[in-house]
């Protein structure tokens, strides 16, 4: 079938909408509540064109064939600007200020002020640990809303009001922290002004490195290194590690640990749970590093509880390490440490505030901040990463296999979790260390791998919709033995903390760069890690001990989302 | 206001025959009466039902008893007099389409009707039953965007009334994604009539009220001046314009205008719900499109921003005419947006809201220029 898009014929496939055409043969369409990862749902306006003499929208329209398209003309122009005017007048004069999606397009545009006055709408909510969400500067995209209910088949945001007065709420316009939200944050990253963004902690954590007579620490997780170049110029998947340790000293940490080494940790003590059930049953075991993913469970699946790794996350497996294995070599007490995370995720932030998370007497992680935050924050100060010489993490916590860098990446925790139980069962380790079935970008993958005489029948879920599906099957009477699961598309790479706009080419990008980091170094099975090895020889005994037991794993609530503190 | 009847009771006779015949056999019939649809859009009845005949799935019929246009209320006269004749049109077009369910979708404040309704849906239980037809209410949300039929889907699937994007058409993939015939109520009264053999194309129901001392449903035929209908039902003053409804545009009141659809549309107004609400000397168009107007910042849903912002700021600048704080400026600007809003809007109703105001300025330009600075 063909189309005239200003004048050129173009070729297209049944179901390609205008925008989808123009953009492949590299047409210029300004376009705001679009994006190309959700529905379109034609809700801005501003992707005006005309097609056979009627004014459509390009971005929910579908190409017919023979169809004559018009995106550049007076008219069109005149609608676009008028489409910005309206949406523009909507948001505080502070936003349009401000580097993000709106502005972008409004520059794509050529508009420049708006003429209507803007209307203040006084709807904050910053209820949760996770998110907060300012209405004034919201534009009723509707992506958030999409993201919450289609993505992650969460519904914890809905529409309140109509008309004008229409703003996003919490379900039954309750508090966020009161809904069903697993505080994942894809709606702040979907978001194309500020309307949602994460928790923000910057200044609370500026205050704390102020305070001398506290020994400062921070790690970061695997999948900043590979996004937060971004917010330089960088490229997205620009590996920057060595920049980041110089970067956070500079902002003032005594020391940079890495969230890497407890990956390893947590393959190493959930490689153990898995051989152990692997033996006695209680399968599958689901995997429990992503803290949205435990409130998903938790919240919609409590018959499900069971069935999670009780190993904790790397953020709350190094946290307990700061704070205790740590604090004794230095002969420190638990709260003479300020703990910081650099997370790609804003779940974390609720973890780190959890009942029965912390395997020290104090909050074992302080303060979480989010790759953006970090970029923010750096931004504020001036300290271009780039521009530094890198520096290494810290001793002792510092050392890392490439099995650990894997779980910025959907498969990641799977893969590595094999290669370990893999030698925890054959007593040998694996020849090639790639498994390549459980890569990919599939939301679900579904594979078998063999370990000797076993088969192990495994599964991988990014995005919550996915492991809704696969709970259902399992439900059905499918049967698997482990199954990986990420509230974020790609893994945490995606995640809700990450840099905006997100986009999926970004993400791929971003999960290169994470194989690469596996495939560079030395070590890729996370149980040789040597850091490692000196932690249990002189502190955990081994994996799966009482000890590790009591500061490594957790335990969940019967039934719905685990509990703050405060 | 007189509840005459004023549509003819047929008693089951017209759905009695009709499920003698064959769907296609029904189809036909309906397709050749020229039944057109009564809610606004006047899309040939018989081939929407076609259409959902032929698309694949489970059907779908829902009964559209949102009766929300200002100055509108046939539906009502019809739902009070001969509630009857609604549950056959339905039964001959679930039988036509071969629809196992059907709803009516019945406006919030007309649910005093329940009783009639249901009283009518049980003298019609046996017909249903040979169909093996389902037939169930749904008490509307109060919401006049539930006018639209995309947004009756979303409101009966426990969503919030929201229109849809248009293509694919309920008639496609409506309810549920299956395909659904949405009618008006006038629309599926008039079926029964048809195998009767005493319907008539050229004769329609009209909403008539405003200015006169006897407000009311009329039974008009096409070509008719609207002197004549006014004289039966007595101006009060002198006539000035005719409204068409919050969205159906306002024209200079002519008495020997023949009422056509192509008469209203060549002054660039719209008679798609039948109404009539007669303007007189002493209102201001400046004031009649300021109500208009409040009426839509109240109803646009939300959905999307031409209609959400778009309705806020023609307000604000009809307020400012209004008042008498407005420059000429200001009103092309209101013009320009009202074009803006009329093609950037994502359904019918905010694409039609700007009409009267649009219409308002081609008519009565200069009561607008007067209060401009
Ligand atoms: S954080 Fe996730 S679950 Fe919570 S409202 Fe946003 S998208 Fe929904
Ligand atoms: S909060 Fe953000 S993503 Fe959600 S509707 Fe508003 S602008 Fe769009
Ligand atoms: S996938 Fe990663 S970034 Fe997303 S919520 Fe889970 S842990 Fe956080
Ligand atoms: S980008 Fe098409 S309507 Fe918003």
């Amino acid at each position: 079938m063909q189309i005239t898009i200003d004048g050129k014929i173009l070729e297209f496939h049944k179901g390609q909408t205008i925008l989808d055409i123009a953009r492949t043969n590299k047409i210029e369409i300004p376009t705001l509540c679009y994006h190309k990862m959700l529905k379109p749902e034609g809700r801005c306006r501003v992707c005006l064109v005309e097609a056979n003499s009627k004014i459509v929208t390009a971005c929910d329209t579908l190409a017919e064939d023979n169809m004559q398209v018009v995106t550049t003309s007076e008219r069109i122009r005149r609608l676009r600007l008028e489409a910005l005017n309206l949406i523009a007048s909507t948001v505080p004069k502070e936003t349009l200020r401000k580097e993000n999606e709106l502005t972008k397009t409004m520059r794509l545009v050529g508009f420049k002020k708006p003429t209507y006055k803007h209307n203040i709408v006084k709807d904050k909510d910053k209820s949760s640990a996770a998110i907060w969400k300012s209405m004034d500067e919201c534009i009723v995209c509707g992506r958030c809303v999409q993201a919450c209910s289609k993505m992650q088949t969460v519904n914890a945001l809905s529409y309140m009001g109509r008309g004008y007065s229409t703003i996003v709420v919490g379900s039954e316009n309750q508090p966020l922290k009161d809904t069903t939200c697993v505080s994942c944050g894809q709606c702040s990253l979907f978001c194309p002004t500020d309307a949602i963004t994460e928790a923000s902690d910057i200044s609370k954590v500026e205050k704390a490195l102020r305070l001398k007579s506290k020994i400062k620490v921070v790690q970061v997780a695997p999948s900043v290194r590979v996004s937060v170049g971004e917010f330089f110029g960088l490229e997205p998947g620009t590996i920057v590690t060595g920049q980041i340790v110089a970067s956070l000293k500079k902002l003032g940490f005594d020391a940079v640990f890495d969230t890497n080494l407890s990956a390893d940790l947590t393959i190493v003590e959930e490689a153990k749970e898995f051989v152990d059930r692997f033996k006695k049953g209680n399968l599958p075991m689901f995997t429990s590093c992503c803290p949205a993913w435990i409130d998903f469970c938790c919240e919609f699946y409590p018959e499900f509880i069971n069935k999670l790794s009780n190993t904790k996350s790397p953020q709350m497996m190094l946290g307990a390490l700061i704070k205790t294995y740590y604090a004794k070599r230095l002969g420190l007490k638990p709260s003479d440490i300020i703990s910081v995370s650099i997370m790609p995720c804003t779940a974390k932030k609720r973890e780190a505030k959890l009942k029965n998370i912390n395997a020290s007497n104090v909050k074992d992680i302080d303060y979480v901040l989010t790759t953006r935050e970090l970029g923010q924050w750096l931004k504020s100060k001036k300290i271009n990463p780039a521009k530094l010489l890198p520096a290494e993490f810290d001793c002792p916590l510092g050392e890392s296999t490439g099995g650990g860098a894997l779980f910025g990446v959907t498969g990641g925790v799977m893969e590595a979790a094999l290669r370990t139980a893999y030698f925890y069962i054959k007593g040998e380790e694996m020849k090639d260390p790639k498994i390549e079935p459980i890569r990919g970008t599939k939301s679900l993958r579904e594979f078998e791998v063999n370990i000797g005489k076993n088969k192990v029948k495994g599964a991988v879920a990014h995005t919550l919709e996915r492991a809704r599906e696969i709970i259902e099957r399992i439900k059905k009477g499918e049967s698997f033995d482990f199954v990986e699961v990420m509230a974020c598309p790609g893994g945490c790479i995606g995640g809700g903390g990450q840099p905006k706009p997100v986009d999926w080419e970004a993400i791929e990008k971003r999960a290169k760069a994470i194989y690469s980091i596996d495939e560079n170094k030395k070590i890729r099975l996370c149980h040789q890690n040597p850091d490692l090895k000196r932690v249990y020889e002189t502190f955990l005994q081994k994996p799966g001990s009482k000890k590790a037991k009591a500061l490594l794993h957790r335990k969940y609530p019967k039934r719905g989302k685990p509990q703050q503190q405060d | 206001m007189t509840e005459k009847k004023i549509l003819f009771d047929s008693a089951l006779k017209g759905a009695g025959i009709a499920l003698s015949k064959t769907p296609t056999e029904v189809i036909e019939v309906v397709k050749n009466s020229g039944l057109r649809g009564r809610g606004g859009a006047g899309f040939p009845t018989g081939l929407k039902w076609e259409i959902a005949a032929k698309s694949q799935g489970e059907h779908y019929i829902i009964c559209n008893a949102d009766e929300g246009e200002p100055g509108t209320f046939k539906d009502r006269l019809i739902l009070s007099t001969v509630p009857l004749n609604v549950i056959e049109g339905i039964i001959i077009a679930s039988h036509a389409v071969g629809a196992k369910q059907a709803y009516i979708y019945l406006r919030g404040e007309y649910n005093y009707f329940l009783p009639k309704i249901r009283k009518a849906i049980k003298k019609a239980r046996p017909l249903m039953e040979k169909i093996e037809l389902n037939l169930d209410i749904v008490v509307g949300q109060g919401a006049y965007i539930c006018g639209e039929e995309t947004a009756i889907l979303n409101s009966i699937e426990g969503h919030r009334p929201e229109p849809r994007k248009r293509p694919p058409y309920p008639a496609e993939k409506g309810l549920y994604g299956s395909p659904t015939v949405v009618n008006n109520v006038e629309t599926l009264a008039m079926v029964p009539l048809i195998f009767l053999g005493i319907f008539d194309p050229k004769k329609r129901l009209c909403s008539l009220s405003g200015d006169v001392e006897k407000p009311g449903v009329f039974e008009i035929l096409e070509g008719k001046q609207i002197g004549k209908i006014l004289e039966e039902a007595k101006p009060i003053g002198i006539p000035k314009a005719i409204c068409f409804g919050a969205s159906g545009g306002i024209m200079p009141y002519d008495p020997c205008m023949e009422i056509t659809e192509e008469n209203i549309k060549e002054r660039g107004c719209f008679f798609g719900s039948g109404t009539i609400i007669i303007v007189n000397h002493t209102h201001s168009i400046v004031e009649l499109c300021e109500s208009i107007q409040k009426f839509f910042v109240h109803e646009s849903c939300g959905y999307c921003m031409s209609c959400r912002e778009g309705s806020k700021r023609m307000l604000e600048y009809i307020k400012r005419i209004s008042a008498g704080k407005a420059t000429m400026k200001d009103l092309n600007k209101l013009e320009e947006l009202c074009n803006f809003v009329s093609v950037a809007s994502f359904c019918a109703l905010g694409r039609s809201m700007p009409l009267h105001i649009l219409t308002a300025l081609r008519h009565f330009r200069e009561e607008f220029v007067r209060k401009c600075r």
